[in-house]
Formats: C-alpha cells, structure tokens, sequence
C-alpha cells in the first residue's frame, strides 16, 4: 500500500503549496494569451480559478489568502481590469469553498465537477457586481463565454492537480479553516 | 515530533487569524475597487506592465504567428467574393483616380504659389503589441514601448488601416493602449459624407456605438466615419469605420482596424491638436509660412531641367488647354513669378481657381 506523506514533509508542502501556487501562475499567463478569432477576441479559460476552488476543498492553508490575493491582484493587472475585482472574486471563491468543503468532500468527481460549475455561476454574479462597484459594466456574452470554458477545462485541469486532491482526511480535520 | 507538536500548539490560534486575514484582504480588495480608476495609477500599472512584457513577449509569440495565420486564411475565405466587387470598384475607382491626380496637379501649384503649409505631420512612433486583453472588462493591448521613447498619457494609436485607440498607462518601456471597444473609450468622430458630429462609445462589443448624431439622414449605412478632431486630444480625419445599424436600431461602426492583426502601431507624439506646430527653438509657426522667399526678379534657370509632371491621362488633357481667367503660374524654379510679391499671396489677388473639371459623379 501506497505510503501518504505527511502534513509536515517535503512532499507534502510541494502538494499544500508550490504546486497550487505554480498552476496559478500558468493559468493566469494563458489568461492573458492574445487569442483571436477573426475579429473577435476569444476569452480564455479561469485556470486560477479551478486551481483556488481544488486548493479550497483539498488543501486550505491559512495563509493562503495572502497568496490568493497576489495571484488575484496580478490577474487584475495581467488584463488591465478594475484592481481588486478578480482579487476578490478568488478570496471569497477560497473562502466559500473552504467553509463548505466537509459537504462536498468524498463524494464523486462528478459531483465536485458539478459543484465547480455552481461557484462559476456565483463567480459571475459576482463579477457583475463588483464590476458595477468598479464603475466598469463587464461584457455579459464573454463572461459567460469564459466562465462556460473554464467549467469544461475542470475535469483535465483536475486530473493534472491530483496530488493536490490526495488528500488524509486527518489531516483536514486538523486544519485550521 | 517536535516540529508537528509546535504546529498542533499553534493551531487553535491560527483559526480567528486566519479568518480575520481572509476579512482583512477580502476589504482591502474592495478598497481596491472603489477607489480604483483604470488611469491614475500609471505607477504600480506601469512597473508590472515592464516586468511583463519581455515574458508576454514570449508566451504570446506562437498565437500572434497563428493569428497572422487565420487572418490570413479568413482573408482567402473572402477572395471569390470581394473579387466580383472590386472588378467593378477598380472600374470606378481609375476615372476617381484620373481625376484626383488632376486635382492634386492643380494643388500642388497653387500650394508653391501660396506657399501654404498644410496640415504639418505629426510625428509617430511605431510599437509592437505584446499581448492584448480580451476579457469580459477590458479591451487593451500592451506594446513594448514607453516613457523612454517618449510615449505619454493620451497619445493616440494608429494602425495601417485607421484610429485604433488611446494611451492610457505608461510604464518605462512598456504602455498600455486602450482600444476603440473598451467601455472607458469615447472618441468625437464625425460622417465624412455630411460633416456630422457624433460620438463613438465603446461597450465591449466588436462594433463601438455610434452616438448623439443629430439631424435626420446624416448618417446612412456604409458611410465612412472619421475623427472629428474635437476635444483637440486626436488629429481630424483619421479613419475609424463605417456606419451600420445594428439589430437593435442604433448605430454601430465596423472598425477598419479589424481588417489586420493589429500586431503594430503607430502612436502620434503629440497630444494636442489645437496649438501651431513649434519649431526647435520654441518659437510658434504661423499656419501661413513662407517656405522659401521669392526673389523679386528672379532669374530662371535653364541649365537645370524642369521637373517632370505627373502624366495625365488622355482624357484630362483639357488640363493642359487654356481656359477663360487667370490660370495658375508654373512652379517658381520652371517659370518666374512675374510680380515681385511679398511671401503670401493676398486674398483677392492669386489665382482663382476654376472650376476645371465638373461635379464628381
């Protein structure tokens, strides 16, 4: 039987940490990727938000939020939105997928796949608001556009981040969020 | 294990921590919202903006290739059709061009005559768009140029094919431009065809706004709009589009910057339209400048060969006929000006030009 690392050691932190953290920074760089079709340009999938919401349910950290928050802070200059809009939106994703997570863990990817597209749905409302708080009216079409890319990216997205789901439930039980 | 033991003892603790630090960032995002205005914080906008640009440069290099491709290809797509169109164009389009070489013949002497400077150029600075923000809250490209090369605030940006945007930020070798479609975008235009005045707003969709023109058919479908020049912030007559409405009655323009990739710009060093451009010392230049004095006898010179003119062809040979009133003098190096003038001519007193040719069609 397979040995699970422990919450302390080095393969666990690269789990807990660098590889949420890594991922993050690969998602926003495809974000930010000039896609083009014709005219018109094509959203790219919120990779950093799979990432947050898979980080949220298998591996809170408490201080994850100051990272969220760079990484959120870097999305909004990446793109030159309104400061702060994406950087909240990935905080409260966290937050909310933090303090739900012992209803949703355990049961079937599918159900989390699906769990995931209802925090897309809230991620957009969200955006809407704080966009109207930003004084800055976001597109409708390409949100849902995004959002739609993003929530079918969630199943390769979430076979690539498997060590962040491998998860001892001991662990969780100790964890402070 | 001791190291798990000072965790376990610290973790009681962490909990309220770490909830008011979530609280805590969670404010100060929404501080970042509220207070946040897209332009003024060319500082911390600016320095991120140079620290990513070299590594955009290259993360970006495989699409721009691939959308040069399907430009490309959406440009083949379109041959067979536009072919038919522009047969017939090209035929209308040579009896135009017979008559602006005329016209443009007829320009260029009274031009030597008056010795008028006529909308001096403005200088521009060509850029190479890094990467390009499509999201649903912004439309803006980031190109590799900055404050170093002289680029400031407000400057507008061209490409081969019209007005493309504004500069909204500006790093040390990287600025921000903000195009034509984003919502923050407002730009005076007018309809070239009735002077009309309007304003083209931006709303995140391909084809901008076209607003607040007044008037009953002052605009109509297909008409070319251009840059105004009101507000003094851009140049007149640049470009923009063309005028069509759109499923829900308004009017929308169709951006001739859509036609290109869009990969390079030009961005116009000035930033006001209003005021003469100056020389090098400060000193203003007077619209109606002197580009060489004119002798008061001047003595033509027959060792060197008059320019070429343009050739004309068969059918504006009536050019080249004489017609009733004054006509306009050769330029000053073929033919001496008989009257020894001062620099400009007076009203009244220089040639008055004639109706050469009749109504274009």
């Amino acid at each position: 039987m397979k040995k699970k690392a422990h919450p302390n050691s080095d393969l666990a932190i690269i789990n807990r940490w660098l590889m949420p953290v890594v991922a993050c920074v690969l998602g926003l760089g495809l974000v930010a990727l000039p896609a083009r079709l014709g005219a018109q340009p094509v959203p790219m999938p919120i990779v950093p938000l799979i990432v947050i919401y898979l980080w949220a349910m298998f591996r809170p950290s408490a201080w994850a939020g100051l990272v969220i928050f760079c990484l959120g802070l870097a999305h909004d200059l990446l793109t030159f939105g309104p400061l702060g809009v994406w950087t909240a939106i990935y905080l409260i994703t966290f937050a909310t997928v933090a303090g739900l997570r012992r209803a949703v863990l355990g049961r079937p990817a599918v159900t989390l796949w699906a769990v995931f597209a209802l925090v897309a749905v809230i991620v957009a409302g969200l955006a809407k608001a704080l966009g109207w708080l930003a004084g800055v009216e976001p597109s409708e079409r390409l949100l849902a556009l995004q959002l739609l890319f993003t929530v079918l990216l969630y199943p390769p997205v979430a076979f690539l981040l498997r060590p962040v789901q491998a998860t001892s439930m001991e662990f969780h039980r100790e964890d402070p969020l | 294990m001791r190291r798990h033991g000072l965790w376990a003892s610290l973790k009681p603790l962490l909990g309220p921590i770490s909830n008011g630090v979530f609280v805590l960032l969670i404010l100060v995002a929404v501080i970042l919202i509220l207070d946040d205005h897209r332009e003024d914080r060319s500082i911390i906008r600016g320095a991120f903006d140079d620290a990513v640009v070299p590594v955009m440069d290259v993360i970006a290099a495989p699409f721009r290739g691939l959308r040069a491709v399907l430009s490309d290809l959406d440009g083949y797509t379109e041959i067979l059709n536009k072919n038919r169109n522009l047969k017939e164009e090209n035929a209308r389009l040579k009896q135009w061009y017979a008559r602006a070489q005329a016209q443009a013949s007829l320009l260029r002497r009274y031009e030597a005559l008056l010795n008028l400077k006529l909308d001096p150029p403005v200088d521009t600075i060509a850029a190479r768009v890094v990467t390009e923000s499509g999201g649903p809250f912004v439309r803006a490209k980031l190109t590799n140029i900055g404050a170093a090369h002289d680029v400031r605030r407000g400057q507008a940006v061209i490409t081969e094919h019209g007005l493309l945007g504004r500069v909204v930020d500006v790093g040390q070798n990287s600025s921000r431009i903000i195009l034509l479609t984003d919502t923050a975008s407002r730009v005076p235009v007018m309809v070239a065809r009735t002077d009309a005045r309007g304003m083209l707003n931006g709303d995140l969709t391909p084809a901008p706004r076209l607003d607040l023109i007044r008037g009953a058919d002052m605009v109509r479908q297909g008409d070319m709009i251009l840059t105004s020049g009101d507000g003094l912030l851009m140049p007149r007559g640049v470009p923009v589009g063309q005028a069509y409405t759109a499923r829900d009655g308004s009017w929308r323009v169709r951006l001739f910057t859509d036609r290109g990739p869009g990969d390079f710009v030009k961005i116009l060093k000035s930033t006001d339209f209003a005021a003469p451009p100056e020389t090098k010392d400060g000193e203003e230049v007077p619209l109606l400048t002197p580009a060489a004095p004119i002798p008061a006898n001047p003595t033509p010179r027959f060792d060197t060969p008059a320019p070429e003119p343009t050739p004309l062809p068969e059918e504006l040979e009536i050019l080249n006929q004489p017609t009733p009133g004054p006509r306009p003098q050769a330029a000053p190096s073929a033919q001496p000006v008989p009257d020894p003038a001062p620099n400009a001519v007076a009203p009244g007193e220089g040639p008055t030009p004639e109706p050469v040719l009749g109504p274009m069609p």
